[in-house]
C-alpha cells in the first residue's frame, strides 16, 4: 500500500465520516456554479440589463465566493476535529509530521476534486429549474439553457484555487498539537471562555452604543462604527452571558439538579466556549439576512410608491414663454394618432409661491382647472372663494404643510386661509398644492415661477401598473427619445412607464439576487447548525448509551435534546431579530419610509422555515440516537 | 427470601447460524447475597448478566427480581424499574465527562426528582463510606481509575437499590484499586445488606463473594461457597477456574 493510496482508501472507506463535509463542499460548488451560469447567460449578456445591475450580479458571485470558503473552512475544522484521536493513532506508528501532512493535503484535495465535479454535475441538472425561477422572478422571457464554457472555467478554476488554500490552511489546524492532546481528542473539554465582569461590561457598552449610535447618528461614515461595535458586542454577549447565565442556573441547585436539566445543563456548560462561537456566526448571519429581506421589501413598495407619485401617462410641462410648446404638443399628438392611443387632454397654468414658514414650494392651481382634471380621476370637487384655499399635501411624514391654518406667501405677501387639508397631490412631484377660486387666481402677482402643464390622461390605462411592451411602454419610449432631457429647454415630458419600468427591473433584478444571497446565508446558518449536532453525535450517543442504562425514559431523552437544540436554534435568532430590528429603524428614519412592516412579513416566514428546519433536525437527530440506544 | 430468581433461562443469538448463549439457566439470590459469576470468555456470563440487568431479552424462560418480571414490562416502565430497583457498575465506569463526580453519583436520584436537600444528604453519607467525599467536586478525568470505580459504585448504591450488578468492576483496575474497590463492595454487601451480583474473570475478586457460580458453554457448571477463609475460597476458585480449562493452572497452587 502507497502512501497516496492510504490517503485514498482512507477516503473512500470512511466515507460516512467525509460525507458532511463533502456534501457541504459540493453544495457550495453548486451554488456558485449555478448562479455563475445564470450570470453569464448570453441572454442577459447582450444588453437588456443595464450596467449597474451587471455590476451588482457580479459583486454577489464574489460574496458566494468568500462566503464559501469561510463555510468550508469551518466544515473542515469540525471534520478534522473528528478525526483528532486517528491522527494521534498514526503519530503513535510513528507517522512523521511531514508526512500527517501529506495526508491531510491529499484528502482534502481529493474530497475537493470529488465535490467541484459532483457540484458542476449537481449544478447542470438543477440549472434549468433556477433559470425558470429566475425568469419568473424577474419577469424575463424563459431563459433557455446553454453550453456554460465561461461559467465551468470559472468555477473550477476558483474552486480548485479555493480547495488548495484550505488544504494548506488544514496544515495549521493539525500542527502544534502534542500527540497526547490529539489521542484524547473530542474527549477533553475546552475550557470555559473567560468571563469576567469587566468584558461582561464591554459587551453592554458595544451593544448600547451600537444600537444608540444607529438610533441617533446613521449615516453611512458611522455605518462601519455600528458594524463592529455591533459584532464586537455580539462576541462578548454570547462569551460572556452564556457563562454568566449558565454558571447562574448551575447554583440554583433545585433547577439545576431536577431530573433531566442535569444532563443538557451540563452538556452546554460542557461545550461552552464552541456554543459561544456558534451562536456568534449563527447570529450575525442571520442578522445580516433579515436586514437585507427588510430592504428589499422595501424596495418593492417603493416601485408602488412611484405610480401614486405620478400616475399620468404623459405630461408635458413647459414655461408659459416658450415658445415651441405648440410645435412640441403636436408632436406628442402625431405619436399618440400613429399609436391609436385615445387622450384626453388638460392644459392649464400653475404659480409658484414660497410660504413664510417652512422651506417647500407651494403650487397654486385655479379650482375650475383643479375640478377639470379631478373629474378624470374620480376625485371629488373642491370649491373655495375668496382669501380661503383647500391644500393638497404629498403623503410625505415630514412635510410641515399639514398643521397650518393660515398659509402667507414671502413674494406678494398674501394671505390665504386655509379651508381644509387633505393628503394628496394632484401634481406629480409636488410637495403642496393650493387650490383657490379662479378670480383670485389672476389677482395673485408676482409668482416665483410659472409653469403650465399639459396631462394627456388614457382612461384605460389610468390605475393600472405599465407593463413592459405594452402599447404605454412603446409610446414612453418613443416620446422620451424625442425629448431628451436638457436644461435649456423650456418644456419637458414627463412620463411614468419607462421610469417606473427601470426602476423595477432594477429592483427585481437586485432583489431576486439578494434574496438569493440572503437564502444561502440562511442555509448556512442552518447547516452551521446541523454541523455543530452532527459532530457531537457519537459522543452523545455514547453518553446517553451510559445514562438509559441506569434508566432514562425515551421522553426523558427527547426533552433533555429537545431543550438543548431549541436554545441553539433559537437564542440566536432572537438575537439576529432585535439587531436587524434595530438596523431597520436607523433605515426607516434615514429613508422617511416604514421599512419595518415588510420586514417583519420576512423574518415571520425565516421564522416559520426555521422552525420546521427545527423539527426535521430534532427528529432525525433524535432517530439517530435512539438507533444507537437500542 | 429471595430477591432474584432466574428459571430456565435460554438465549439464541438469531442470524443463519443461531447460537445459543445461555442454556436452560435456573438460580436464584438470596436478600443481602454477594453472588460471583464466573467462566471462561464466551461462556455467556455477560449475556446471563445483560439478561438479568434488563439491558438484553432471554429467548425463552423468566426473571423475577423483588417480586416483577422486568421483561413484561414497557419502555418506559422499565427505565423506572432500572433507576429505582437496580443499580449498576460497569468495567469502563460510565461516568459522565460533563458531571462533576458528586452530580454523577446522584444522578439517579435527580432522574427520580428527588428534593435537594434529601440528595445533599445521601451523596454525603455515600461519599463518606466510600472515602471519596474529598473528590465531589472534581472531573471525572482528574481522578484515578479507583476513584472513579468507588463514585460509580456510589452512584449504584445511592438510591439504595434492591439488587446491584456489576460487570467486571475491576476489571480497568491494578491489583491495588481492585482490592479497595472489592473490599468497598464487600463492606458495602455487609454493612447496607446490599444484594449483588458480580461477573468477573478475577479470582481475587471472586472471593470476596458468598458464593460463586461457574458458567461453561452456556451451562451451570459448578457452584462453590464461601465458608470463613477468603484465601481457602479463593484456593478452591482456582481449582475450579483449572477444571473449567482456563489459563488458572499455572498459578501455584498452596495449600493453607
Amino acid at each position: 500500500m502507497k502512501f497516496h493510496q492510504f490517503a485514498y482508501n482512507n477516503v473512500r472507506r470512511n466515507i460516512r465520516t467525509y460525507s458532511a463535509y463533502l456534501l457541504s463542499s459540493t453544495f457550495a460548488v453548486m451554488i456558485f456554479f449555478v448562479y455563475a451560469m445564470f450570470i453569464y447567460h448570453p441572454q442577459l449578456a447582450d444588453g437588456s440589463v443595464s450596467r449597474m445591475v451587471k455590476i451588482g450580479m457580479q459583486a454577489a458571485e464574489y460574496v458566494i465566493f468568500g462566503f464559501s470558503f469561510l463555510f468550508l473552512l469551518y466544515s473542515v475544522g469540525g471534520f478534522l476535529k473528528a478525526r483528532k484521536k486517528e491522527f494521534g493513532l498514526l503519530a503513535m506508528l510513528g507517522m512523521t509530521r511531514m508526512q500527517l501532512n501529506q495526508l491531510v493535503f491529499l484528502e482534502n484535495m481529493l474530497i475537493g476534486l470529488l465535490s467541484v465535479g459532483m457540484g458542476v454535475m449537481l449544478g447542470l441538472l438543477v440549472v434549468k429549474a433556477f433559470f425558470i425561477f429566475a425568469a419568473y422572478a424577474l419577469e424575463m422571457p424563459e431563459l433557455p439553457f446553454y453550453w456554460p464554457a465561461d461559467a465551468l472555467k470559472l468555477t473550477i478554476l476558483s474552486f480548485l484555487c479555493m480547495f488548495v488554500v484550505i488544504s494548506l490552511m488544514t496544515l495549521f489546524f493539525v500542527r502544534n498539537q502534542r500527540v497526547i492532546a490529539l489521542l484524547q481528542g473530542a474527549n477533553k473539554p475546552k475550557p470555559e471562555p473567560k468571563a469576567s465582569i469587566f468584558l461582561a461590561l464591554v459587551a453592554f457598552a458595544c451593544l448600547a452604543g451600537a444600537y444608540g449610535i444607529a438610533l441617533t447618528k446613521f449615516s453611512s461614515d458611522t455605518m462601519l462604527l455600528i458594524l463592529g461595535l455591533a459584532i464586537v458586542g455580539t462576541y462578548f454577549l454570547f462569551t460572556q452571558l452564556s457563562v454568566f447565565v449558565i454558571r447562574w442556573l448551575k447554583r440554583r441547585r433545585s433547577f439545576y439538579q431536577r431530573g433531566t436539566n442535569l444532563l443538557w445543563l451540563s452538556d452546554l456548560a460542557y461545550r461552552m466556549k464552541d456554543n459561544a462561537r456558534m451562536l456568534f456566526l449563527v447570529t450575525i448571519v442571520s442578522a445580516v439576512a433579515f436586514t437585507a429581506t427588510g430592504t428589499f421589501l422595501y424596495f418593492k413598495q417603493q416601485g408602488r410608491m412611484m405610480l401614486e407619485v405620478n400616475p399620468y401617462p404623459f405630461i408635458y410641462v413647459s414655461s408659459p414663454d416658450n415658445p415651441k410648446a405648440n410645435a412640441d404638443l403636436a408632436r406628442i399628438d402625431r405619436v399618440l394618432a400613429q399609436e391609436q392611443v385615445q387622450a384626453e387632454k388638460i392644459t392649464f397654468p400653475v404659480r409658484y409661491f414660497m410660504p413664510t414658514q417652512g422651506d417647500k414650494r407651494v403650487a397654486i392651481i385655479r379650482q375650475s382647472d383643479y375640478n377639470r382634471l379631478a373629474r378624470l380621476l374620480d376625485r371629488d370637487p373642491i370649491h373655495v372663494r375668496g382669501q380661503a384655499g383647500w391644500l393638497l399635501r404629498s403623503t410625505d411624514e415630514k412635510n410641515d404643510l399639514g398643521e397650518m391654518k393660515r398659509i402667507t406667501f414671502k413674494e406678494n405677501g398674501n394671505v390665504f386661509h386655509i379651508d381644509r387639508s387633505t393628503v394628496g397631490t394632484i401634481l406629480p412631484y409636488s410637495p403642496g398644492e393650493l387650490v383657490v377660486a379662479d378670480t383670485t387666481f389672476t389677482k395673485l402677482a408676482k409668482p416665483t415661477k410659472q409653469e403650465v402643464f399639459t396631462f394627456y390622461i388614457v382612461d384605460e390605462w389610468m390605475g393600472q401598473e405599465p407593463k413592459a411592451g405594452s402599447v404605454e411602454h412603446r409610446v414612453s419610449e418613443k416620446l422620451v427619445s424625442m425629448f431628451p432631457f436638457s436644461v435649456e429647454a423650456k418644456g419637458e415630458l414627463l412620463e411614468r412607464a419607462t421610469v417606473y419600468l427601470t426602476f423595477k427591473q432594477f429592483t427585481s433584478v437586485s432583489m431576486f439576487i439578494g434574496m438569493f444571497i440572503v437564502f444561502i446565508f440562511f442555509m448556512a446558518a442552518g447547516s452551521f447548525l446541523y454541523f455543530r449536532l452532527y459532530a457531537d453525535l457519537d459522543q452523545d450517543s455514547k453518553r446517553y448509551q451510559a445514562i438509559s442504562k441506569l434508566g432514562l425514559t425515551e421522553r426523558e431523552l427527547a426533552r433533555a435534546n429537545t431543550v438543548q437544540m431549541a436554545l441553539l436554534f433559537f437564542v440566536p435568532f432572537i438575537v439576529a431579530v432585535v439587531h436587524s430590528i434595530v438596523a431597520l429603524m436607523a433605515l426607516q428614519e434615514d429613508l422617511q419610509t416604514p421599512v419595518i412592516g415588510p420586514a417583519t412579513v420576512g423574518i415571520g416566514s425565516f421564522f416559520l422555515l426555521q422552525f420546521v428546519y427545527f423539527l426535521i433536525v430534532r427528529s432525525s437527530y433524535l432517530k439517530s440516537l435512539k438507533r444507537v440506544l437500542s | 427470601m429471595e430477591i432474584v430468581k432466574v428459571s430456565n433461562l435460554s438465549k439464541t443469538y438469531g442470524g443463519s447460524m443461531p447460537f445459543r448463549a445461555l442454556k436452560d439457566i435456573n438460580l436464584s439470590i438470596d436478600k443481602g447475597e454477594f453472588l460471583g459469576i464466573m467462566g471462561p470468555s464466551g461462556s455467556g456470563k455477560t449475556t446471563l448478566l445483560n439478561m438479568i440487568s434488563t439491558i438484553d431479552h432471554p429467548s425463552s424462560g423468566e426473571v423475577w427480581i423483588n417480586g416483577q418480571n422486568p421483561h413484561q414490562l414497557k419502555k418506559n416502565q422499565l427505565a423506572m424499574f432500572r433507576r429505582r430497583e437496580l443499580g449498576f457498575v460497569f468495567q469502563d465506569f460510565n461516568l459522565l465527562d460533563t458531571l462533576t463526580l458528586g452530580e454523577n453519583i446522584v444522578l439517579p436520584l435527580t432522574l427520580d426528582r428527588c428534593p435537594v436537600p434529601e440528595m445533599d444528604r445521601k451523596l454525603a453519607e455515600i461519599a463518606a463510606k466510600l472515602g471519596i467525599d474529598a473528590i465531589l467536586d472534581k472531573r471525572t478525568y482528574e481522578v484515578s481509575g479507583g476513584q472513579r470505580q468507588r463514585a460509580a459504585i456510589a452512584r449504584a448504591l445511592i438510591h439504595s437499590p434492591s439488587l446491584v450488578m456489576a460487570d467486571e468492576p475491576t476489571g480497568n483496575l491494578d491489583s491495588k484499586a481492585s482490592r479497595d474497590v472489592m473490599e468497598t463492595l464487600e463492606r458495602l454487601n455487609r454493612d447496607e445488606e446490599a444484594t449483588m451480583m458480580m461477573v468477573t474473570h478475577d479470582p481475587m475478586a471472586a472471593s470476596y463473594c458468598d458464593r460463586v457460580i461457574f458458567i461453561k458453554d452456556g451451562q451451570l457448571y459448578n457452584e462453590i461457597h464461601r465458608g470463613d477463609n477468603r484465601k481457602v475460597f479463593y484456593q478452591q476458585i482456582i481449582d475450579v477456574l483449572a477444571l473449567l480449562g482456563g489459563n488458572a493452572h499455572e498459578i501455584p497452587s498452596v495449600r493453607v
